[in-house]
């Protein structure tokens, strides 16, 4: 099983390096732009980004990952083989897993440089999880990457366009001046819930005949 | 073809995940506007601009762009799976009619989401009851502008990718478009341009199709619809489409290739026309890519405050507001003689094309940023200068969409080295909002220009304006002239909020009492030009009094009275300072903190608005002192003292100098 | 072996599999039928892909519904095949490889002996996409008989294939069919008579006829004329081929009663498929 999970990941090919490139080469370096610039707003403007980024690159993997099983020519045989041994919950949800590795590798270095990033990684932790689990439902339900890449994409930029007033009572995300603790474990927990909620209803839908 | 576009639609509307995409576009602006119509409702018509609406929608035209660039690949690319191209290659311009088809189809939807869209424009223009022309055409072109051109740009762009690109890295160029189109690399940007320069905009201003800027500075300038933002909409559209004709086929027919040379000859004339356009957009704050805040943070100028030591007697200005100024000032000098050279002050973001003398003669010059020097040979003073130069200012913008030139700010050529630094936060320190000249001189100002302007200077039979001023302040665009309260006021058409609230004149005469000034006449006897720029509420007003007006940013309301007494200071800086103390101690909303941190009852660390002056004295010295010296005398002989230094021209005491006078 | 009892499997309202009889054991079985006839739909039921609304697919007496396990016994290339088109050869058939629990230290000589048997073994390092379509073919039976699966399904294997692509999978069928069941679908009747040893033939979801192709071709015995293409045809009858010779112009027809002016020409196994297909 682990070898499939390996091999699930290296046949992306060459896409599987713009999660670790976002990850662990632009986020560094827009940090360090964060913490050259004047005053002490360098921390909130790098919790912005990893909300950014985070929640961005998050849906890359699953659309790649899923893009044969989905609109491969032959891909009866991939639902074949992973629909019927229930290899299909472990290798999609390692997905999300290898990818929450990689978050936090990167944030526990953050963590290292100011301790009060963990309050915000555990914030993005949660909308990582919702919206990855919403593309997955997305790519269940309507058998494509394409149109829940969208949808995903495009809630994460609505609602990052959103006056940073309204945004957080109208999306899951928020200006990293308005979060606290308080309102970190409220919303984390729902989003995780509803998050849990999304991956069982999508792994009953991947279990769908293919077109 | 008609029965083609039909087809087309079925087979998009055959496809689940393609309705459902379609559904999100038109559900998007109901979801983000309907949760927030109650509350901007309630606010009432007047308390509204009918922009506001489309302005919220505006912010989400990249959503608009990304959706309608995925529908786009995703419906492309699947003629493309389907061998559909394939199949009517063999028919007469099978390709080209198939994919025109299909575009068509393409095209009708989005019409019908743009339709969608402008309910809420329709809803604000008929809720506000602002049904003038020109506030519904700036309207109009920018749905077409942001909504119905971007999403061709976005469709165009999803069918390029369908025939060209693998699906991944489709997907890949649509979000980092989107991305990149949008306001979300703002702060990112922002860090670039201090370290790489105006490079760091190239990429997001080229793309930027469904952007229109990164803040609406100044709500009477409209929705930024400046022409060549169709320049460069076009130049994508003729672009892609140029690839899309030859990309249909391996080798397209001579006649075919002709037209995408064609086409893609006009793009890079819609490019270099972009390109070449005279300035920046005032809402992205930026003159040659970099941010006008953050340029003085990061230009190598050293901020001067230098009298010029020369007068100037007459003011003689030519300006041409197209695309962007074009400037032609003639002054008169006096006093000359002696002098290395002659200062002046003129925004660093106008480019200056030359100098020249009295007879026309060609003079050297040296410019450095906002300061400009011309050497003079000592033994034959200059009589008059004339300036030739061009541009655009950022916040103090002057285009064909509007115009915003107080008479304060250094559009021409002010004598003398002026401090330009202070930002709009900058409450009290030298900045450029506030006057810096002192003499009035004979004013002849021409302007050209398709906009309704409003200058402060009287209009002569001949078209142009002239009267006594030390600077002409010009508000042109979607103005008008009329009464504010019992004053007399150019104001904005369209606001966010009322640009007068009662009580503003009980409260002026109360503070009048206070510093024992008589304040009545105070924005009666000169015209008021009102801005909304950069303020969105009273609370922080700023009042700006010229020789032949006032220039009033933000509203006449009672809260932010105390900022009258800034403008009793004029341009003396140490007088400033005075009246910004004065002003923390008077406002209502800061009157409490002020009083106990200086009686020693505050909890915590000192607030940012406190720190003021930062001279050798320190700040909490003098504060401490005008405390303890109301403690001592009591407030109402305190204040009395400060309404008497501010107002009378021959006190040249210094800040600390008077304060430490208030405890005698 | 392979059991089909009466095998029902409908989509909505429209029934595809209408009750489908048949044993399949050793050899190779051609699925011979027109297109909609349900071809492809029982070779999807059969991997399990479909479920079905009556009936039972066993596989050596079992359900093949209710044990996945089975289901790496079976090896199948689907209608179109070419998934992974980054990856390069080998790496696609490790993941394969992978999928069918083959243990990880027994992988590389079973993929090698699969590219060897369809040929591509020079081209284990090149990627998936830059091969030709009768190669990417020719990968997809690799994969199917990838680990010695006990029966092998091919669906329109041979469709779009040149005539030396189509030569070569009948080499390739020929090479494995030892000890194996290989159920091929097609509505090639060529391909079907040169490599398969057992017929079946499907229409509207049904079994229609099996057997040998001799069976297949006296299923047409005394049914098939050649008449001149002016004589009157009665009805009922069905004009297979129109064929130009030193004669004139002579029409090939299936007839279930004599026909006037007509020579009887000697059935094939074209000949019995379409009797079959057309009840004559």
């Amino acid at each position: 099983m682990v070898r499939l999970v390996y091999l699930r990941f290296r046949a992306m090919g060459k896409l599987y390096f713009v999660v670790p490139l976002g990850l662990f080469v632009l986020l560094p370096i827009l940090c360090w732009l964060a913490y050259q610039q004047p005053g002490n707003s360098a921390y909130l403007d790098v919790a912005d980004y990893l909300e950014q980024l985070g929640v961005l690159l998050c849906v890359w993997w699953p659309c790649a990952a899923l893009k044969e099983d989905m609109e491969g020519d032959g891909n009866e045989l991939l639902f074949m083989y992973m629909g019927k041994k229930g290899r299909r919950p472990v290798c999609d949800l390692a997905n999300i897993g290898w990818y929450l590795l990689h978050f936090w590798l990167i944030g526990s270095m953050l963590l290292l440089v100011d301790g009060r990033y963990g309050m915000f990684l555990v914030r993005t932790t949660g909308q990582i999880v919702f919206i990855w689990s919403a593309c997955y439902l997305l790519i269940g339900l309507l058998q494509s990457t394409a149109i829940p890449l969208m949808l995903s994409v495009g809630y994460f930029l609505g609602g990052h366009l959103i006056e940073a007033d309204v945004r957080g009572k109208l999306t899951i995300f928020e200006p990293a001046f308005q979060v606290t603790w308080q309102l970190v474990q409220q919303k984390t927990t729902i989003l995780l819930c509803i998050g849990l909620v999304f991956c069982a209803v999508a792994l009953a839908l991947m279990r769908r005949p293919v077109k | 073809m008609l029965q083609m576009t039909k087809n087309s639609l079925r087979l998009f509307f055959r496809n689940i995940a393609l309705v459902l995409a379609f559904g999100a576009v038109l559900a998007a602006p109901h979801l983000l506007m309907l949760p927030r119509m109650d509350s901007l409702v309630s606010l009432g018509a007047g308390q509204i601009a009918s922009y506001h609406f489309a302005s919220l929608l505006l912010q989400q035209a990249g959503l608009f762009f990304l959706l309608f660039a995925f529908i786009g690949y995703e419906f492309f690319s699947r003629s493309k799976r389907a061998f559909l191209l394939e199949t009517v290659k063999t028919c007469p311009n099978g390709h080209l009619r198939l994919l025109g088809a299909q575009f068509l189809a393409m095209e009708l939807l989005l019409l019908a989401a743009v339709v969608n869209v402008s309910l809420y424009f329709v809803f604000g223009v008929a809720f506000t009851g602002n049904t003038q022309g020109p506030v519904v055409a700036n309207l109009l072109l920018s749905l077409v502008l942001y909504f119905l051109l971007s999403g061709t740009v976005a469709l165009l762009l999803g069918c390029v990718l369908a025939l060209c690109a693998g699906r991944m890295a489709a997907y890949g160029v649509m979000v980092l478009w989107s991305y990149l189109a949008s306001d979300l690399p703002y702060m990112v940007l922002t860090s670039l341009q201090e370290k790489i320069g105006p490079a760091a905009y190239w990429l997001r201003d080229l793309l930027g199709v469904c952007f229109a800027g990164e803040g609406f500075v100044d709500p009477a300038y409209g929705l930024p619809v400046e022409w060549y933002r169709f320049a460069l909409v076009f130049f994508w559209v003729l672009a892609l489409g140029a690839v899309v004709l030859i990309f249909t086929r391996p080798s397209p027919p001579k006649n075919r290739r002709w037209v995408a040379v064609g086409m893609a000859a006009l793009s890079l004339f819609c490019l270099t026309a972009y390109l070449c356009k005279q300035g920046y957009r005032p809402m992205d704050s930026r003159i040659d890519g970099r941010m006008v805040d953050s340029y003085y943070s990061y230009a190598d100028v050293q901020p001067r405050e230098e009298p010029a030591g020369f007068a100037v007697s007459a003011c003689e200005m030519d300006l041409r507001v197209g695309d962007g100024l074009k400037a032609r000032v003639v002054l008169d000098l006096e006093q000359t003689e002696g002098l290395a050279g002659l200062k002046f002050t003129l925004y660093h973001g106008y480019r200056l094309q030359a100098v020249t003398d009295g007879a026309g003669n060609r003079l050297p010059f040296e410019r450095e940023g906002d300061y400009l020097y011309v050497p003079q040979d000592a033994g034959t003073p200059l009589s008059q200068l004339t300036f030739s130069y061009g541009g655009m200012s950022g916040e103090f913008y002057s285009n064909a969409q509007g115009i915003h030139l107080p008479g304060y700010f250094p559009y021409f050529p002010m004598e003398g080295y002026h401090r330009l630094d202070g930002g709009l936060s900058g409450e009290f320190a030298p900045g450029a909002r506030e006057p810096h000249l002192t003499e009035s001189r004979p004013i002849t100002l021409r302007l050209q220009t398709r906009l309704p302007v409003f200058v402060s200077l009287p209009q002569q039979p001949d078209g142009s304006y002239a009267g006594l001023s030390t600077g002409a302040t010009i508000f042109g665009g979607q103005y008008v002239r009329g009464p504010l309260g019992s004053y007399d006021a150019v104001m904005p058409q369209m606001s966010a909020y009322p640009f007068y609230v009662d009580g503003f004149e009980e409260a002026l005469e109360r503070l009048g009492g206070q510093l024992g000034v008589d304040l009545s006449q105070k924005f009666r006897d000169k015209p008021l030009f009102v801005s909304p720029q950069g303020f969105t509420r009273g609370e922080k007003s700023c009042y700006i009094e010229m020789e032949d007006c006032y220039v009033i940013l933000g509203a006449l309301a009672p809260r932010p009275i105390t900022n009258v007494i800034k403008m009793l200071a004029g341009s003396n800086l140490e007088k400033q300072h005075v009246a910004y103390l004065t002003h923390l101690y008077l406002d209502v909303g800061m009157r409490d903190d002020f009083i106990a941190y200086f009686t020693g009852k505050w909890d915590g660390s000192i607030p940012n608005e406190f720190a003021g002056d930062l001279g050798p004295a320190g700040y909490k010295e003098m504060y401490q002192t005008f405390m303890d010296a109301i403690e001592k005398n009591g407030e109402d002989a305190v204040l009395k003292q400060v309404g008497a230094y501010l107002t009378d021209d021959g006190d040249t005491r210094d800040r600390y100098t008077f304060v430490n006078s208030l405890m005698e | 072996m392979l059991e089909m009892k009466a095998v029902q499997k409908s989509f909505k309202k429209k029934m595809v599999l209408k009750g489908i009889d048949c044993e399949i054991g050793e050899g190779v079985y051609g699925l011979l039928g027109p297109n909609g006839a349900g071809k492809t739909t029982l070779m999807r039921c059969i991997v399990g892909l479909y479920s079905l609304q009556g009936g039972q697919i066993l596989f050596d007496g079992k359900d093949v519904a209710k044990n996945g396990d089975l289901l790496a016994r079976i090896g199948y290339l689907p209608q179109k095949f070419g998934l992974f088109k980054e990856l390069k050869v080998y790496n696609m058939m490790e993941y394969f490889a992978t999928l069918k629990n083959i243990p990880k230290e027994e992988q590389r000589p079973a993929i090698e002996k699969s590219l060897e048997i369809v040929n591509l073994s020079e081209r284990m390092g090149d990627r998936v996409g830059a091969l030709s379509g009768g190669m990417i073919r020719r990968l997809g039976i690799a994969q199917a008989v990838l680990g010695e699966p006990e029966v092998i399904l091919f669906d329109e294997p041979t469709a779009g294939l040149d005539p030396e692509e189509r030569m070569r999978f009948k080499n390739i069928i020929a090479s494995i069919k030892k000890g194996r069941t290989i159920l091929i679908s097609t509505h090639i009747v060529e391909d079907v008579e040169a490599v398969c040893d057992h017929i079946l033939v499907m229409d509207n979801g049904l079994i229609v006829g099996a057997g040998t192709d001799s069976q297949v071709r006296a299923a047409a015995q005394g049914k098939v004329y050649l008449i001149p293409e002016q004589e009157k045809l009665p009805a009922g009858s069905y004009i297979e081929k129109r064929l130009e010779g030193e004669e004139g112009v002579l029409l090939r027809v299936l007839s279930s009663a004599p026909l006037a002016g007509a020579r009887e020409a000697a059935p094939t196994v074209e000949d019995g498929y379409m009797s079959m297909i057309k009840r004559i």
